[in-house]
């Protein structure tokens, strides 16, 4: 409700005069704009590149990141090893190491996702290890006196008892890979919503640029939704919130 | 007479011998002696109580027994000397795994057996439907009361047909008048099944009214300060509680204690 109140006053404000069309379009243009990329069939060319690069690259980091995870949350010598390492490397801004990818994997869609899955690992790789360092001690020792080999703890104490911390890491995961997608996308891409933005913008195709923030929203809007309904299907023993 | 679906020979209980048994751990704060020389022999069917204060070493002791710690000397050796007889524990906080329903947790332990999913359901649901428990077999382990959690742990330990059921504190979080009706429970089933039983308890009464023997620890080092044979005859009722004997032997052994668990809450004498 208070969205469409403010679009109205948008509009209006666009026709009085009041509020620079160039900069900031009305909405109908907007609207109009959608249906022309649309039917042209450059938003989904856009879309369907971002949304590529995004899987792969999340399915990349985060596989890697879960797996790390998993490891060291469950050894000692692991997390040893590599909880300096992670630490080191995670508050580097993912986006600020594009040109040096470049060096190595050239121009083009790989060096996208080799940065797009260094963002997701993080997220990933940390709460994959602090979801496995909750789960209660006693599981373990209930698994051992049943005599439980390494792969039902696995299967049947880990991973399960991991699981609401992962699913809420790849949330995380989904959320900064769209980020650094659409961010490295105004860079060093033609295809996509990041390069879509960067192009109307130095055409001065304003309302194009909106059209690419709405879309951008509506993606991870949709990525968030998915992830909602994962986490039902899949955590199904999780209380619900009393409110 | 609680019965599993498998055609199985019942294994007969297993008596413990433990010898020499001490245990020292390595911390931050330099090394502590949990347990000196702990010599103990439980024969097969008898119900033993570990009593003492806290730090004592008595959950220690029963992990060692269960496998789960290893003891820095001596032995814990099972009859008929298999090195992995089939031990099962009743924790304090039950243990439910909470992302498995309470039929799946209750059929965990027959999974090592290789026994398929809809057997190990069957039998799983077979027990809980002996205990009263059967319309909760679908529920998640939340949804469930504290009483329901912990017996819901004891089915699951039961259905692994153990030789010796290991119980740490089993009842000690629930209220006191679920404990009563709990602790008459476990007595019952017990009767029926006559498992080797070691169970671990702050709660000098209850280790009374269980156990055919009480041992008493006292801590730092923990070791065994004193045995205490429980004569009262069998089936025991809870209007037991108020026989002479019970409450001369309860009193007895907390006076004996008394002082260490004064000393550990600082309270001045």
């Amino acid at each position: 409700m208070i969205a469409l109140g403010i679009l109205a006053l948008w509009e209006m404000g666009v026709r009085v005069g009041a509020i620079d069309a160039l900069h900031f379009p009305p909405p109908t243009t907007i609207a109009r704009t959608v249906g022309r990329l649309l039917a042209g069939g450059q938003l989904q060319d856009h879309i369907l590149a971002t949304l590529i690069r995004v899987a792969w690259g999340v399915g990349i980091g985060g596989t890697l990141g879960l797996g790390l995870g998993l490891a060291m949350g469950r050894s000692r010598r692991w997390r040893a090893a590599l909880d300096p390492v992670v630490g080191a490397l995670h508050p580097l801004p993912k986006i600020a190491i594009l040109p040096l990818i470049m060096v190595l994997f050239g121009i083009g869609d790989l060096t996208l996702v080799v940065v797009i899955a260094a963002g997701s690992f993080f997220p990933m790789v940390i709460n994959t290890a602090a979801g496995v360092a909750q789960i209660n001690p006693i599981h373990f020792d209930i698994a051992r006196i049943h005599r439980a080999t390494k792969m039902r703890v696995m299967r049947r104490v880990v991973l399960p008892g991991a699981a609401p911390s992962v699913l809420a890491g790849l949330r995380l995961a989904l959320n900064t890979a769209l980020l650094i997608t659409v961010a490295v996308e105004m860079v060093a891409a033609r295809r996509g919503l990041g390069a879509m933005i960067w192009m109307s913008w130095i055409t001065l195709r304003t309302e194009e640029i909106y059209v690419a923030l709405l879309a951008t929203v509506v993606f991870g809007l949709a990525v968030n939704l998915a992830l909602s309904l994962l986490a039902r299907y899949a955590l199904p023993w999780q209380r619900e919130e009393t409110t | 007479m609680i019965t599993n679906v498998e055609a199985k020979a019942r294994p007969r209980p297993t008596g413990i011998q433990i010898d020499g048994v001490a245990k020292t751990f390595s911390g931050r704060r330099g090394t502590v002696a949990a347990l000196v020389d702990i010599q103990l022999r439980v024969e097969p069917g008898e119900f033993v109580c570990l009593v003492g204060p806290s730090g004592c070493g008595k959950s220690t002791l029963l992990r060692i027994i269960a496998g789960l710690v290893e003891p820095t000397r001596g032995s814990v050796r099972f009859d008929r000397n298999e090195s992995q007889p089939r031990v099962a524990m009743v924790p304090q906080d039950h243990g439910l795994f909470p992302w498995m329903t309470l039929v799946d947790n209750v059929a965990f332990g027959l999974e090592a057996d290789g026994v398929g999913k809809n057997q190990r359901r069957q039998s799983a649901k077979g027990l809980l439907d002996q205990l009263g428990l059967g319309e909760f077999a679908t529920a998640y382990p939340h949804e469930l009361s504290g009483g329901m959690q912990q017996r819901g742990a004891i089915a699951r330990a039961l259905l692994s047909d153990p030789r010796v059921l290991l119980m740490d504190e089993p009842f000690s979080a629930l209220d006191a008048q679920s404990k009563l009706a709990l602790q008459d429970e476990l007595q019952r089933l017990w009767g029926e099944l006559g498992q080797t039983v070691v169970y671990v308890t702050h709660d000098i009464e209850e280790a009374v009214m269980l156990g055919d023997r009480v041992l008493v620890m006292s801590g730092r080092p923990g070791h065994i300060d004193q045995e205490v044979t429980v004569l009262l005859p069998r089936p025991r009722d809870l209007s037991d509680r108020s026989d002479p004997e019970v409450k001369a032997k309860a009193w007895s052994i907390w006076k004996s204690i008394e002082g260490q668990v004064r000393q550990n809450l600082h309270i001045p004498s």
